[in-house]
């Protein structure tokens, strides 16, 4: 019976877990998000995280928390790299610029034996994440981003996010701006790569392809990006949710399936925008802009 | 306060503007006039710094900025209220204000939000709202008032009668003159010929990518050219 409970326990504690670490990686993805960049470089900034900080620790004897500061570090880098000349690409050629990286980087993971352990990937790897490493950086980005958004720079960003050209207008540097995000999100998810390789035991190439950078997007997207609350919301409801489907077995990934379209039909703005006074139906003519604030249209 | 002289400048390899010149004097308010594709946005466009000039000069002040990106232009003191008015729609009015305030480190943007204000009344009333929910007349006054956040010595306006109710036009007309005479130079993009003759002072007609006449904003009231052309028969 107790045996039971502790078991119950220790797998709830895993999806606390990977709440948290999902729930970070979002907020990586908003700052993105909220610059209208659909990155799914995501894979390739946890792989690179993942593995440095790995070798760090298991090679190089070095304490856990340098080892994830370089793998953020490592993360960020990368994005500075690859956003100086894609960040001039506008929307999917952007999205397929991002994409390539992450394959590149992991077809160099599954190639590159010596360091990353080839196919069979690298095991036994200590765990040294602990759920409050997790619950802290999240607390830190949360208030960061709660910050940005009441800036200048936060009303830059959301101008630029609807219209680079208004940003422009305003005396935005939009590309500046852009590329900074870019490396935040970068930076975000090399360390969320860090911690997550640290709290598995277990690092594979398989880990952090397209299905991750795709998985991460989704997040804040479900949950909506125009709430602080949205990437949260999205990623610890979209980690949950295969869990309590769990009984439907095959069907899970259907329903899981069917659930996201729902939301995307449904709640274009995103899971949270339930929570928002919502006009009548039929009245969508402005689109996203009209949905909030009353007013007496002609 | 501006200067242009022998401008070319388009959209990838094709000029729209096959030389152009112009002169804006300080503390005037000088119209460009012109159909559609003459090439009114781009010159504006092409000012400012949204889009590269590939040949001629453009004189701020006496100095060269036909180089500089657009943040470094209104850093200069040139803003733009876009064609379109372009508000952030899902942003509050007071938001959208501040935004225009992105290039400045004072600690007057406060007494420059109250002034926007007090000019534009219904914008107070509506500070919490979502701009994108707001009427095209109020809308404009919005991208206006957006505009002057950022305290410019050069207003550029783009085409601020489009779509807007005659009485409106009159109100945005009658604060443009009132911006202008406040000290502000401005150059009105216009196709609303009769109107923009009545603030300016000084007009120059664009056709086709070329300055086809200029003169006194009196002299093109009378012209039979740009009366026909532009004007109408009507009243």
């Amino acid at each position: 019976m107790t045996a039971a409970a502790a078991q119950f326990l220790a797998s709830y504690s895993n999806i606390i877990d990977l709440c948290l670490l999902n729930a970070l990686v979002a907020y990586g993805l908003y700052l993105a998000l909220s610059a209208n960049m659909f990155s799914l470089a995501t894979g390739g900034f946890m792989a690179l995280g993942a593995y440095c900080s790995v070798y760090l620790t298991m090679e190089m004897s070095q304490p856990f928390a340098l080892a994830v500061l370089a793998g953020a570090v490592l993360g960020a880098a990368a994005a500075t790299l690859i956003g100086l000349p894609v960040l001039r690409l506008r929307g999917d050629y952007f999205m397929l610029a991002t994409f390539a990286f992450t394959e590149v980087i992991r077809v160099v993971a599954l190639n590159w034996d010596d360091l990353t352990g080839g196919a069979l990937g690298i095991v036994n790897i200590p765990r040294d994440t602990q759920t409050w490493h997790l619950a802290l950086a999240l607390v830190v980005v949360i208030y960061l981003v709660h910050t940005l958004r009441g800036s200048y720079l936060g009303r830059a960003i959301a101008a630029i996010k609807q219209d680079d050209v208004v940003a422009q207008t305003m005396g935005v540097d939009v590309f500046t701006v852009r590329l900074s995000l870019f490396v935040a999100s970068g930076f975000i998810c090399g360390a969320a790569g860090a911690l997550a390789a640290h709290l598995n035991y277990f690092v594979g190439p398989g880990d952090f392809g397209l299905v991750r950078s795709v998985d991460a997007l989704s997040y804040p997207i479900l949950g909506g990006v125009n709430a602080l609350a949205g990437p949260l919301v999205g990623a610890v409801f979209t980690t949950i949710l295969p869990e309590a489907l769990r009984f439907s077995s095959q069907l899970r990934e259907i329903l899981l399936g069917a659930l996201v379209l729902a939301v995307v039909l449904y709640l274009p703005d995103g899971a949270l925008s339930v929570l928002k006074p919502r006009r009548r139906a039929g009245n969508s003519g402005g689109g996203k802009a009209t949905a909030a604030a009353p007013r007496v249209s002609p | 306060m501006l200067e242009v002289r022998n401008l070319r400048a388009g959209y990838g390899a094709v000029d729209v503007l096959e030389g152009i010149s112009l002169s804006v004097p300080t503390g005037a308010c000088v119209c460009l006039l012109g159909a559609n594709g003459a090439g009114k946005t781009t010159t504006l466009s092409a000012i400012c710094g949204l889009i590269p000039a590939s040949s001629g000069e453009i004189l701020l002040e006496g100095r060269e900025i036909r180089r500089l990106r657009m943040e470094t232009v209104v850093r200069r003191g040139v803003s733009l209220v876009p064609e379109g008015r372009r508000v952030v729609a899902n942003m509050t009015v007071e938001d959208n204000l501040l935004v225009g305030a992105y290039t400045r480190g004072d600690d007057q943007v406060g007494s420059d939000l109250e002034a926007v204000y007090r000019r534009f009344g219904r914008l107070h009333q509506r500070r919490k709202q979502l701009a994108g929910s707001m009427s095209g007349g109020e809308q404009q006054m919005l991208a206006i008032g957006r505009a002057l956040m950022a305290r410019p010595r050069l207003l550029l306006l783009d085409e601020p009668s489009m779509g807007l109710a005659p009485q409106v036009v009159n109100d945005i007309f009658r604060t443009i003159r009132e911006i202008n005479e406040a000290g502000t130079t401005v150059l009105l993009v216009e196709q609303n010929a009769r109107k923009a003759l009545s603030v300016a002072s000084y007009g120059y007609v664009l056709e086709t990518g070329r300055i086809s006449f200029e003169g006194s904003a009196d002299t093109l009231l009378k012209s039979s050219q740009v009366v026909e052309a532009y004007l109408g028969d009507a009243s």
